[in-house]
């Protein structure tokens, strides 16, 4: 189940970069999603958007 | 004063970068108040009770980024803005010259690293479960580091993860080490064979961080605080466990936890009883009885906890810890800050960082020296009416969302201004006999907490010495020598401003109330 993770995280980081920058420091192995609000956070735009992506 | 903005059209930043950017404002002279946040609506909101919400920030939009200064001169304003400008580019430049790849969205992210096997959420909380469904379908752990993510969300996204066997850390899930790897707020721990699962992240730090001067630690998968309610039924602990018991390098496991709901408890102890490997068990402030009973070993505190399976690892009778320095010793310190206060200096005031730390605290004083009013109380009737007003003795967690939830306030393990406030506060109240802290070190918190915080706390000693009075002040670090804080630099800072300062966050509650009690407490404690 976690086996692979425990044996060696390979991280996506979601928002705060500065985790990301904590990380790299570590030597991890991270990459960085510079995430901004989806349908630039237009709820309904966005339940539009997760219904296409379903299909 | 002048009030000055400056709109960023479709400009994004997250909210520990706006925070530093406020920070650096205001620090500049001649800024009042300084704020840098996205023109959500609830943002512009708070902008104008605090009367910063200008005609440009009317019209600005969610994904819009605002930085607004209160200044004393449209000179100095200018400068604010332009440093504020200066940041930003910086922040660019420095990127471009990182030269890295930098995903556009989590899809994207996962589509280019098909190997990547956890992904760590921090984005504001009305989306964080919208991404960690996306993670999970895609087959990834998650560790949701997001608070304000409903408890539906939470059950439905732990459910999904259990069906696909993906851990689901938190939300609000603080901490994890995973291999050596330390995700958000952590530590930087010694390799070793004790694992830790834990339902609160300064929990894990402070378990962990002891653990690190002894044998060293495996792995800490954190939990989220929810995870032990009726709702969840201790999901991720119970994964977290498994994981723990088929992981070869664990040889002892640590749970922590506030006391779960009956039923959640008796499933995670016949789990862990199950498992075959020494465990220590701390739900603080439940009932160490049926711990025993199921021959698992309970610990009342923290450090208990991480004393108790350093015991358990070298094949010791695992034993509580009052104090670790000689008890003459502690003693004789005790006595040196107790004889300089008065007789109206009758209680203690805990300015905590650390919600498990406060409650730690209030519960080891508790049965030391009486009730302990607080915003986040023991027990209903003691909550305070005003969370900003002390009464009696009283112990404020200052991380908690009432605190932080302002504008501009952000959380104490990164930025002390209302910590400082409130130590000032609590120095001019003639009734304060000593002052309780915790200081937490590690990735993610504050760069020099302690020299943040040692000026303040000359200071209030300074204020109490103009009024006559003596004023002790006893605080724990919670990190490790490898820490990029350092914990013995720290620790001296400190000292250097005449701080008593103990091993733990236990230790310095029983400190705290050896010197209010003048000493009679003692008995209570070493017998």
């Amino acid at each position: 189940m976690t086996v692979e993770l425990l044996r060696k995280p390979k991280i996506i980081n979601v928002g705060a970069r500065n985790f990301h920058d904590s990380l790299k420091v570590q030597g991890a192995d991270s990459v960085h999603v510079d995430w901004k609000p989806p349908a630039e956070g237009d709820r309904e735009m966005m339940k539009l958007l997760d219904k296409l992506d379903k299909l | 004063m002048v009030v000055k903005s400056l709109v960023r059209k479709n400009e994004y930043r997250d909210s520990i970068f706006l925070m530093r950017i406020s920070k650096k404002l205001e620090d500049l002279e001649g800024v009042q108040k300084a704020t840098a946040i996205m023109a959500t609506d609830a943002n512009k909101d708070l902008l104008r009770d605090a009367g910063m919400l200008t005609d440009e920030i009317k019209g600005a939009s969610s994904n819009d980024l605002v930085i607004v200064v209160d200044v004393v001169s449209s000179e100095r304003a200018s400068e604010a803005i332009s440093g504020a400008e200066g940041i930003l580019a910086e922040e660019a430049r420095k990127r471009v010259e990182e030269a890295e790849v930098i995903y556009k969205t989590l899809d994207s992210a996962i589509g280019a690293e098909p190997e990547s096997n956890l992904v760590l959420i921090s984005v504001p909380g009305e989306f964080a479960a919208r991404e960690a469904e996306r993670a999970l379908k895609a087959g990834k752990h998650v560790m949701i580091f997001s608070d304000g993510v409903s408890i539906e969300d939470e059950v439905r996204l732990k459910r999904l993860g259990r069906e696909k066997g993906l851990l689901v850390m938190g939300p609000d899930c603080g901490t994890a080490i995973i291999n050596g790897i330390g995700l958000g707020f952590a530590n930087v721990v010694k390799r070793g064979p004790v694992g830790v699962v834990a339902a609160s992240g300064t929990g894990a730090q402070e378990v962990t961080s002891l653990i690190s001067a002894g044998p060293g630690i495996s792995h800490a998968i954190g939990t989220g605080g929810r995870d032990l309610h009726d709702e969840v039924g201790g999901i991720t602990m119970l994964m977290g466990l498994q994981s723990l018991a088929d992981d070869p390098g664990t040889e002892i496991i640590v749970l922590i936890s506030k006391p779960p709901s009956p039923e959640v408890a008796k499933r995670i102890l016949k789990a862990a009883s199950e498992v075959g490997k020494p465990t220590v068990v701390n739900f603080l402030g439940g009932d160490p009885k049926i711990i025993e009973e199921i021959n698992l070993t309970p610990a009342v505190t923290l450090e208990d906890a991480a004393a108790k399976a350093i015991a358990l690892q070298r094949g010791e009778k695992p034993e509580g810890v009052t104090f670790s320095a000689d008890l003459n010793e502690v003693k004789n310190t005790a006595e040196k800050e107790y004889e300089g206060i008065g007789p109206n200096q009758r209680y203690i005031r805990g300015i905590y960082s650390g919600g498990t730390f406060c409650s730690e605290a209030m519960l080891i004083v508790r049965d030391l020296v009486g009730d302990v009013y607080s915003n986040v109380p023991l027990k209903p009737e003691l909550k305070l009416k005003d969370s900003n007003k002390s009464k009696e003795h009283t112990f404020v967690d200052m991380g908690d969302d009432e605190f932080t939830a302002e504008i501009g306030k952000p959380h104490p393990m990164i930025y002390h201004e209302l910590r400082q406030k409130r130590i000032l506060q609590e120095a001019s109240d003639s009734e304060t006999a000593v002052l309780l802290l915790d200081v937490v070190l590690g990735y993610g918190a504050h760069e020099d907490p302690a020299g943040a915080l040692a000026p303040t706390l000359r200071e209030a000693k300074k204020i109490a010495e103009r009024e006559g009075r003596y004023l002790p002040v006893v605080a724990s670090v919670c990190g490790t020598p490898q820490d990029p804080q350092n914990l013995t630099a720290q620790e001296k800072k400190l000292k250097g401003a005449g701080v008593v300062v103990m091993p733990s966050n236990a230790q310095a509650a029983r400190m705290a109330a050896l010197i209010v009690t003048k000493g009679e407490a003692w008995n209570k404690m070493v017998g």
